[in-house]
């Protein structure tokens, strides 16, 4: 029941069918003044304890000492990678946390956090979430979320006597009339609050959410006994959407996310982009889950346009990035370039440089000093790698290189003049399998990501023909999630790796010259090249280590 | 082109990785152009231990301006110092390369460094 729910779920939870935050004035009138009386008979609500501080509800769950429960207002897009998100931040900030519910079918998620400040702080660079609430109480019906809200927060409420404040509105896939919102909040006035009514800016925002999407219940059994029939010929309305919300929360404003800069960044208004900018909003999540911050160095190889390399620096990281096309860089055009979306955004200050290069015959490592006065060769560069490689789906993919693998190497003399040495020489390029790339790629984050670092990687799950990608693998990078977003035909998805503080499984080298791609000798190049020809038959796909088998969409 | 990209590349050409020679490239014919950003204590104490700074006072030197010889110590890094440093316009800048000999001139376009190969280096 419950799965063969998903299809038809899906279709209907695009984002328009979120419904806004409604703001309902609260009348001052009728207040009655409630002694507050802990009621234990709430029958959802677990041995009540009360919080060491006593400036909190005493929570929902059973949580862990000195964690306190908070709801996290998801929006209700690009639902994988919501979870994966908020598990970097949370590394990013180093703060504990504990998913108490989630679920990919509503905006509404429980968690476990140690402190307001926390959770503040948590929320605060999220792109996929729009707020985080203190959570006063729940319940199934609104009898029992006044049950639930007397006896875990009449302690609290004369902290919210005399403030300004307003209440606010969420339904999910349902919705109510101004008039019936309006009696709902009067029946909350038994908190006592006898403050100003602000429209804007209030001091609190106390918001009533209600979920009327079934899939979206935790309690299969119940979901189950609803015999909700998805099967039903064009149905008048979507019959996972109720009638009656079946779970409603009650909550206190801590913090809001960052989602309102996915407008400041939309590339409807950005001076230079490309066909293939990635928009706002995932390039800023893509950032998030690179764990980039104030200070950290992140690199781009296939920059393009430089949807990640603003999108990276927007969030402080000193960007560098390069591509095989430096038209790309430069723009075409007068005063459009990649550096002057830097210029748009005043975030000049983060613009490390960006170069013409390619990502196998990188110019990126040296040969440098060590502190003990000796020389070697170190890679490791960069804070974060986040890319979006081209796909070579459409257009061919293209490496430096001769097409002719028996040629020998020599420069092109034309009247005496080596070719290369020329102003307007462009060097030759030979096609580049798909398999090869990646290959390179996890190659050269293994070898250019400090300890810790993180590669960020999106790639097509699959090929016009429906041939499933595999995930890339290296023995010194950890998958950390991965991330699918679905488009009408195909779909695409964000990898994000972890690089290990040490090398993996490998003995360790002398002098510190990493093994890299580039040792290998001319002969095996060749032999290597010669099979690119094939890109993507299953033979190339077996060949390089570590591929494993696609895991199922779960 | 920045200083500070500088330190971080050595030559593309593969047979010239594991030679010493091959970093730091050295800018010829170049013009340096400066500009203040605001001073990023975050940003430094990241970057100064990942920076080569005998490479760095090379590169100073080639560009007409000196680094003192020592790394600087942390907490009195000024924001003039050079990571702040950015050079700007059209400039050249020329890679010499290991035993191979082989001298790659790296043209900067619009303050874009190109570091693509001709096909008999890759």
């Amino acid at each position: 029941m419950f799965y063969s729910s998903r299809a038809l779920s899906r279709i209907y939870q695009s984002p328009g069918f979120l419904k806004s935050i409604y703001e309902v004035l609260l009348p001052r009138r009728d207040y009655i003044n409630t002694t507050a009386i802990r009621d234990f008979s709430s029958s959802s609500s677990v041995s009540v304890k009360m919080a060491a501080t006593g400036d909190s509800p005493a929570p929902v769950s059973n949580l862990p000492p000195s964690m306190r429960e908070y709801l996290i207002h998801f929006a209700q897009v690009h639902e994988t990678f919501r979870k994966p998100e908020l598990e970097s931040l949370a590394k990013l900030f180093n703060i504990d946390y504990e998913i108490l519910q989630y679920s990919e079918k509503a905006p509404f998620a429980r968690i476990a956090l140690p402190s307001n400040e926390a959770a503040k702080t948590l929320i605060s660079r999220s792109i996929l979430s729009k707020a985080i609430y203190e959570l006063w109480g729940t319940g199934t019906t609104y009898d029992d979320l006044h049950t639930s809200i007397k006896s875990r927060t009449s302690h609290l409420w004369h902290l919210y006597k005399t403030c300004s404040f307003k209440f606010g509105f969420e339904s999910f896939n349902g919705m109510r009339t101004e008039s019936h919102k309006k009696q709902l909040i009067e029946s909350f006035s038994y908190v006592g609050f006898d403050g100003p009514i602000r429209m804007k800016n209030p001091d609190e925002l106390f918001v009533i959410m209600e979920d009327y999407e079934a899939t979206s219940m935790v309690d299969l059994e119940r979901l189950a006994a609803l015999n909700i029939d998805e099967k039903v010929e064009a149905p008048a309305r979507n019959p996972t959407h109720l009638d009656e919300p079946h779970q409603i929360y009650f909550t206190r404003l801590i913090g809001k996310s960052s989602r309102a800069i996915i407008e400041t960044y939309d590339l409807k208004k950005r001076n230079y982009i490309g066909t293939t900018s990635m928009d706002a909003e995932l390039s800023l999540v893509t950032a998030n889950m690179a764990l980039v911050s104030p200070g950290k160095l992140a690199y781009d190889p296939f920059v393009g346009t430089g949807s990640f390399a603003v999108a990276c620096a927007h969030f402080g990281a000193v960007t560098f990035g390069s591509d095989i096309d430096g038209r790309m860089i430069r723009g075409t055009k007068q005063g459009k370039s990649l550096r002057s979306n830097f210029e748009q955004y005043k975030i000049m200050d983060r613009y490390g440089d960006m170069f013409v290069s390619d990502l196998t015959n990188s110019p990126l490592g040296r040969f440098g000093s060590t502190e003990e006065g000796g020389k070697r060769r170190s890679e490791q560069i960069f804070d974060a790698i986040v890319c979006d490689p081209p796909y070579g789906v459409r257009e061919g993919l293209k490496v430096l290189g001769s097409r002719d693998p028996s040629r020998p190497k020599v420069p092109t003399i034309i009247d005496g003049v080596a070719q290369h040495t020329l102003k307007d020489f462009v060097p030759p390029k030979r096609p580049y399998s798909f398999d090869k790339m990646l290959n390179d790629i996890m190659n050269f984050a293994s070898t250019h990501l400090v300890p810790n670092g993180r590669l960020c990687i999106w790639l097509p799950t699959a090929d016009e023909d429906f041939n499933e990608f595999s995930i890339p693998a290296h023995r010194n990078l950890k998958l950390e999630s991965a991330c699918v977003q679905n488009f009408n035909k195909w779909s695409r998805r964000l990898l994000t790796y972890t690089r290990y503080e040490v090398d993996q499984d490998e003995p360790v080298t002398d002098g510190g010259v990493l093994p890299d791609a580039t040792e290998e000798n001319l002969d095996s190049a060749k032999a290597k090249l010669a099979r690119t020809a094939d890109a993507l038959n299953p033979f190339r796909r077996k060949y390089f280590e570590g591929f494993k088998t696609p895991p199922s969409e779960d | 082109m920045k200083l500070l990209t500088a330190n971080f590349l050595s030559c593309a050409v593969k047979a010239c990785k594991s030679s010493p020679l091959s970093f730091p490239l050295h800018f010829r014919d170049a013009e340096l152009a400066s500009k203040s950003v605001p001073y990023n204590p975050l940003l430094l104490s990241n970057l100064l231990p990942r920076l080569d700074w005998p490479a760095l006072v090379t590169s100073s030197k080639e560009l007409g301006f000196t680094l003192p010889d020592t790394k600087p110590e942390l907490p009195r890094l000024s924001a003039s110092s050079s990571s702040a440093t950015t050079a700007d316009g059209d400039m050249n800048m020329d890679g010499t390369v290991g035993e191979e000999n082989e001298k790659t001139l790296r043209m900067l376009h619009k303050t874009v460094g190109n570091f693509l190969l001709p096909s008999h280096l890759v």
